[in-house]
């Protein structure tokens, strides 16, 4: 490959700066942070995928509601997507689903931890108000008045690790 | 028999591959909507509250325009379509293909701006690699199909890089823990490989050490020796067949392999 032209250098520069950002963007220095922060459009890729901790958990989404009469409900458990079946490995449409109750989790407890003095900074986050809408919107077969959702992580039946709570939200009307 | 000495041959390969891809992409969005509907965990009308700029009037009239629920679904069409073109060889001329891969990189754009929630690797590489060919269409030169290639090349290669340098320097990883904590739940895990994994913890530290060692040594691709070059291309493969089979990541297959023709282009070797 010869390149003796503006165009040449030109894409150069191009595809050079671009895997320039990639690479510096891999390393778990405060560059990588700052090109994080300002590639608001996603541009830059980040490849260490399940590394250095992966996820050995399971999110579990959990709601309960407050009824008119003041009684709260027994907690009730939002059913993942559809579970695994043969197809999967062609076709699974539910794994979207799945990844963004995983992501929304992860951005929630990175915010909660931020703002641990602040509580009210994390109900004004995107991640919060995001599941609070999702929760919100959930068809009931009772009239209720506020809900309250709770996140938690549990692991394979197997392991002796006990399940968690990531998160517990206010309560808030509906 | 594809000939890999040929530029344009590859990049047409590379652009079918990840048509494939994006066409199971945009078929699951459009089948399973609820997730970015306003009820759902991507709906617009929360994440525009991320950046000042999605409530800006300006934005809401023009890009904003596009991607409220269900309007945005219009847009996965579209992007279907294009791909599919693709996929079928339906588009002729360089500029017909340019003119559909940059409306796949637009839409796909618009969709990243939209909500990142849900977004995985597979998302990434298959943008990069539409961006990339779409670069490669509007020069329409063999210098700018030569850079593509190359850059198309050097993610595959960084990305497998990144990933196994990120294990290696992760107790978990090396200490074997990993593999059974991942195949252990709900959402990647399945519970064949959990049960083999408990009943053989020799294929526990087996499984990891050959992942970290394939992830880290992928780059030789490149070096110029054909025989590592089809070894390290063929394990990559098996590799996303298998985490398609048993973790279902099924969009990473092609994401991935998109990339191999432009390995195999840059590495020198000419037929597969």
């Amino acid at each position: 490959m010869v390149v003796d032209s503006l165009q040449g250098y030109l894409l150069i520069g191009f595809f050079g700066l671009w895997f320039a950002l990639s690479v510096a963007s891999q390393l778990p220095t405060q560059l990588s942070q700052r090109i994080q922060k300002l590639d608001v459009f996603n541009m830059i890729p980040r490849w260490n995928f399940f590394a250095p901790t992966p996820g050995m958990y399971d999110v579990n989404l959990l709601f309960r509601d407050r009824l008119p009469d003041g009684a709260l409900t027994r907690w009730r458990e939002v059913p993942r997507s559809t579970p695994p079946r043969f197809i999967n490995p062609v076709w699974n449409p539910g794994r979207r689903h799945n990844k963004a109750v995983f992501d929304v989790t992860r951005h929630l407890a990175d915010q909660s931890s931020r703002y641990r003095d602040t509580p009210i900074q994390v109900q004004l986050s995107v991640p919060y108000i995001a599941i609070l809408n999702f929760f919100s919107n959930l068809s009931r077969p009772y009239q209720a008045c506020q809900t309250q959702f709770l996140l938690m992580q549990s692991y394979d039946r197997a392991s002796t690790n006990e399940p968690s709570v990531i998160f517990l939200s206010a309560l808030h009307a509906l | 028999m594809i000939n890999f000495a040929d530029r344009q041959a590859t990049i047409q390969v590379v652009e079918r591959l990840a048509s494939v891809g994006m066409v199971i992409a945009s078929l699951e969005s459009l089948l399973r909507p609820q997730t970015m509907s306003d009820t759902g965990l991507c709906s617009w009308r929360v994440h525009q509250l991320v950046n000042k700029w999605f409530i800006n009037r300006y934005f809401q009239s023009t890009i904003g325009w596009f991607l409220p629920y269900p309007r945005v679904l219009c847009l996965i069409v579209i992007r279907l379509v294009c791909a599919a073109t693709l996929l079928v060889g339906g588009a002729g001329s360089e500029v017909m293909r340019g003119a559909l891969t940059a409306s796949i990189v637009m839409i796909s754009f618009l969709l990243t701006v939209r909500s990142t929630y849900g977004r995985d690797g597979a998302d990434q590489m298959l943008f990069l690699t539409f961006t990339t060919i779409t670069v490669a269409h509007a020069f329409g030169s063999a210098v700018a199909r030569d850079l593509a290639l190359w850059f198309l090349a050097a993610q595959a290669c960084l990305s497998y890089l990144t990933a196994g340098v990120a294990k290696l320097a992760s107790p978990i990883w090396r200490s074997g823990a990993a593999l059974p904590g991942i195949f252990g739940t709900d959402i990647y895990g399945h519970a064949w490989v959990r049960n083999l994994l408990a009943r053989y913890p020799v294929l526990v530290k087996t499984g990891s050490w050959s992942m970290i060692s394939f992830e880290c040594v992928f780059p030789l691709a490149l070096v110029g020796v054909p025989a590592l070059t089809v070894t390290l291309i063929v394990a990559g493969a098996t590799f996303h067949v298998a985490t398609a089979v048993f973790m279902r990541l099924n969009t990473f297959l092609w994401a991935f392999i998109a990339t191999y023709p432009a390995v195999l282009y840059c590495s020198g070797v000419v037929r597969l």
